[in-house]
């Protein structure tokens, strides 16, 4: 969910195939057990925020 | 900076530690792993001297831990919980939760230490005066953070210090965390029971299981999923295939 709407409804193995950038911005900002990252990617609000008013348009 | 030699605790007649020994070097990020009531928190609580029933050898800074810590030693180390809502005062200001350590200490030029903390915690100056429920999750933990840090301490102990926050601002904390340590020289002992913030933040960890350490490993060994106990292996298992 995001601004109080659901964008995106997929299963729990299906989580690489997310295609909306929300979802996507959240699976990205995990730490992944193998790789020694320098910082995690978090997400970009004001970005996810335009994405929302474009797709409401 | 932190050594613990054979720490065993009883909470009455129950012993939920045995015989714990592992030493952190300074600067280093040490993870205690293992799944809830595995005894990691108590050896956090029994650095921090909140436990009474304790027998073995604890030093952080080369001071031994004792029955009655000084207050020089207590701003030595300290401590950041996973709820930072039930470490908050309610109805005190972030400015109040700051200055306080600042105030017992007795140290001067409050005012401008406080907004330099503010801004090394990544918190706008707007949120000085707020109080805690008018923050979000994170900002609250940065809160914790600051007043942790307040005293220019050595060792931070972090317990479970993201698992209440959703996935971006735990990101986000852990980003902190990883950039406070590098500018302070902070040595990190960090609990939780989560392997993929081990792998991201700390150098080495030891695997608890029922008060006992069955396991201690580098990074490196935790990222090739090279854990050799059969608790170490479980854990592995149970966090593949996440994503």
């Amino acid at each position: 969910m995001f601004n109080g709407e659901v964008v995106e409804e997929i299963g729990p193995g299906a989580l690489h195939a997310a295609t909306h950038p929300y979802t996507r911005g959240l699976i990205a900002s995990l730490p992944r057990l193998d790789e020694d990252r320098a910082e995690l990617p978090v997400l970009d609000r004001a970005a996810l925020a335009r994405f929302g008013q474009e797709g409401r348009a | 900076m932190i050594q613990v030699d054979d720490l065993t605790v009883r909470y009455g007649p129950t012993t939920v530690l045995h015989n714990v020994s592992f030493a952190v070097a300074q600067g280093e990020s040490f993870a205690l792993v293992g799944e809830s009531g595995s005894g990691k928190s108590t050896i956090l609580k029994a650095l921090a001297g909140q436990v009474d029933d304790w027998s073995g050898q604890m030093a952080v800074g080369g001071q031994r831990v004792t029955r009655s810590s000084s207050r020089a030693q207590a701003a030595q180390i300290q401590m950041v919980f996973q709820d930072p809502y039930g470490s908050l005062h309610p109805r005190r200001t972030v400015d109040d939760a700051l200055s306080e350590p600042l105030v017992i200490h007795g140290l001067s030029e409050r005012d401008a230490r406080v907004l330099a903390m503010l801004d090394a915690v990544g918190l706008a100056r707007r949120f000085r005066f707020r109080l805690p429920h008018q923050l979000s999750g994170g900002q609250r933990q940065r809160v914790a953070i600051a007043r942790a840090l307040m005293l220019s301490p050595k060792v931070l102990l972090l317990d479970e210090p993201t698992s209440a926050l959703d996935v971006s601002v735990q990101a986000e904390i852990l980003n902190l965390l990883k950039r406070l340590r590098a500018e302070q020289r902070l040595t990190f002992l960090l609990v939780t029971h989560d392997l993929p913030v081990v792998s991201f933040l700390c150098d080495r960890l030891a695997v608890l299981r029922a008060g006992r350490v069955v396991e201690t490993a580098g990074v490196a060994t935790l990222r090739g999923r090279a854990l050799a106990s059969d608790y170490g292996r479980e854990l592995l298992a149970s966090c593949e295939g996440i994503v």
